[in-house]
């Protein structure tokens, strides 16, 4: 990943101030790493029906409009709440979809014991997605970052330590691996 | 959140590296867990399945660089200080990250520049396992810097868990590696200049590192104009404190002033200013050597104290720490050497009585032996010449048993003159034969006269004696019942 020539902070100050480019610039640096991430939380049968990176760009103009109210500008935490609301946007899609399939639309072929699964619960068991999402509110907001970036966008140590505000990838890699040691006796 | 002592799982340790890659997270909290594993293992597939760490399209372009310097890229800042400022960078050349050193520029310092390279130089000569190794020295746009291998790892101020289990040989090992070090940077007519916890490092191997040769590098002037002043002042000697050239005892001081810190968890002299310092070291005010005895061994309790003597002439120089950790280590050899002379000798000596003891008891049963042999030679002899004794008409006497008990009985004060033990155990014999004859009174005289006989004699002979007083116990007995 080449490095940002702005930091998500300033391009979000700038946003914040009305200016599109830094608006363009903010969208083309998540888009394809919220796409990636989504890819996987919507259900087979729903990223047939609705493209991921239309939900994806949904989810991100959402976000802009809603920057004023947006305080803490600094990137991991903005990662964060792009996280939530698309998290919220893939739920109602998935709402949406088991609605019209209940009134006949459905494809039998597309048919799925549990509607609501996603490739990902499919993969590892609902009650282990639970239980990570659960223990991940249970740590700083800091440490939450951390571990989100790096288990669920695959974010190197610079990368961690330049969004996070720590010193460098060194103090990242222990700030990752000390929140995982947290989050894993919380998921117990 | 629970907390469970002991070695952490392997299993957890090895997917905490891959998802981390670091598991000393986990070694400083004690976790130690099959669960803890478990729920690891949750949390990499969730990583896996999010699709794992990013994938570069050409790692060495796409690391991010903040700058160029020279033929280096410079990827992320690791550290600063006063001298400036430490990035992690990549040497394109020798295909291997490296630490780069930038020293900060002002007007102050245009003649350091040329000093630090000079330094940097000679340093990159150093090549020693416990040294930092520096590859070069430059400027580039104006900023003079060095670049030198990278260590991963903790440094000994971040050990302090480790060194609480530090046993006398861990703590000669440590110092050897330190000394050893500075030894080959003094040959190389450098000093360190800023030996500290916070610049030993010890590497993923265990090798412990001297590094950041910040002080040497990085003279400022002393604010009394007079001298250059280096190093961090909690750890500085004396001479050096007060405003003298450093010289390598300095580097040994700090040395001792870096053991005890570790050792003691408290500085040497604990204060609050360079006066405060200054006050104490002209005064050469003791130093509390309490806190360190506890927790070392006297050997290495000396060594700190022979580094941390107030006169740079007292104190010891890298050949006589070397030996005298040399001596310390094998100083249990030489007890156990000693103790197995001891042992030897002891077990000779008590040989020696054993076999004093069992050859006067040889002796003894020989001696004992021989008048038993001399003694059976004069009866047999005895009885030879009374039963060959032919009668008054020159013809063998033939005679009964009984007769000849008496001829012989008449015969033995005779025969055995002088030879008292010899004439007891004839009537021992004699008392015997008439016992089995029933002749009771006949056994008792018998008995009787070859007691009298072992009375002639010193000592007295413990075989024949009670042999005797039987005879006649049992002549008495026989004799009672018969009447």
């Amino acid at each position: 990943m080449n490095q940002p020539l702005e930091s998500t902070a300033t391009l979000l100050n700038r946003v914040a101030e009305g200016q599109d480019a830094a608006r363009d610039e903010l969208c083309r640096r998540f888009l394809p790493l919220l796409t990636r991430w989504a890819h996987g939380r919507l259900p087979a049968y729903a990223r047939d029906l609705s493209e991921t990176q239309d939900l994806v760009q949904t989810s991100l103009i959402q976000a802009l409009k809603r920057i004023d109210n947006f305080e803490a500008l600094r990137e991991g935490a903005f990662l964060a709440y792009l996280r939530t609301i698309l998290l919220n946007q893939i739920r109602m899609e998935i709402r949406r979809v088991t609605r019209r399939n209940k009134h006949g639309f459905s494809d039998a072929d597309s048919e799925v014991t549990d509607p609501e699964a996603s490739v990902m619960s499919e993969a590892i068991g609902l009650d282990v997605l639970e239980r990570y999402e659960a223990a991940l509110m249970t740590l700083t907001d800091k440490a939450r970052e951390a571990v989100m970036r790096r288990v669920e966008f695959g974010y190197s140590f610079p990368e961690i330590a330049a969004a996070t505000e720590t010193p460098s990838a060194n103090s990242a890699r222990m700030l990752v691996s000390r929140s995982l040691i947290q989050l894993a006796e919380a998921m117990k | 959140m629970s907390r469970r002592k002991g070695p952490p799982d392997l299993r957890a340790k090895s997917i905490l590296e891959r998802l981390s890659g670091s598991s000393d997270a986990l070694d400083e909290l004690g976790e130690d867990s099959q669960d803890l594993a478990e729920r690891l293992k949750e949390i990499e597939q969730l990583f896996v399945l999010h699709g794992g760490e990013r994938p570069m399209a050409d790692d060495e372009v796409e690391r991010p660089t903040l700058f160029s310097w020279g033929h280096l890229q410079v990827l992320e800042p690791i550290g600063s200080g006063s001298f400036g400022e430490v990035f992690l960078a990549h040497d394109g050349i020798l295909d291997r990250d490296v630490a780069l050193k930038l020293l900060k520029t002002g007007e102050q310092r245009p003649f350091q520049s040329q000093l630090f390279l000079h330094e940097a130089r000679q340093l990159a000569m150093v090549r020693h396992p416990n040294v930092l190794a520096v590859h070069g020295a430059a400027i580039h746009d104006a900023r003079p810097g060095l670049w030198c291998d990278l260590i991963e790892g903790k440094t000994l101020s971040d050990s302090e868990a480790e060194l609480a289990s530090f046993q006398q040989a861990d703590w000669l090992n440590l110092i050897e590696s330190l000394v050893l070090g500075l030894q080959a940077v003094h040959d190389a007519g450098l000093l360190h200049g800023d030996v500290k916890p916070s610049n030993i490092m010890r590497d993923r191997n265990g090798q412990w590192v001297l590094m950041d040769f910040g002080a040497s590098l990085d003279r400022q002037p002393d604010p009394g104009g007079l001298a250059m002043t280096t190093g961090t002042p909690l750890y500085m000697a004396p001479e050096g404190v007060m405003g003298q050239s450093p010289s390598t005892a300095a580097d040994f001081y700090s040395l001792g002033a870096t053991l005890y810190r570790m050792m003691s968890d408290q500085p040497v002299y604990a204060v609050k200013d360079w006066t405060e310092l200054a006050s104490l070291q002209e005064r050469s005010t003791p130093i509390d050597w309490t806190v360190i005895e506890g927790s070392v061994s006297g050997p290495v309790s000396k060594l700190v104290r022979a580094m941390l003597a107030f006169e740079p002439a007292a104190r010891p120089d890298a050949i006589e720490i070397l030996a005298e950790i040399e001596s310390t280590r094998t100083a249990p050899q030489r007890r156990f050497r000693s103790i197995a002379v001891a042992a030897v000798t002891g077990s000779l000596l008590l040989g020696l009585v054993f076999t004093g003891w069992g050859l006067v008891q040889a002796n003894q049963a020989r001696t004992e032996a021989e008048q038993e042999q001399r003694n059976t030679a004069a009866v047999n002899a005895f009885l030879q010449r009374l039963l060959s004794a032919p009668d008054d008409s020159g013809q063998v006497r033939d005679m009964t048993v009984e007769a000849m008990l008496d001829f012989a009985a008449g015969e033995v004060r005779k025969e055995l003159d002088g030879q008292p033990e010899a004439q007891a155990a004839v009537h021992l014999a004699l008392a015997e034969s008439y016992e089995a004859l029933s002749l009771s009174d006949e056994t008792l005289e018998q008995a009787r006269l070859g007691l009298a006989e072992l009375e002639k004699i010193e000592p007295i002979n413990t075989t024949l004696r009670p042999a005797l007083e039987l005879e006649i116990i049992a002549a008495l007995e026989s004799r009672g019942s018969t009447s």
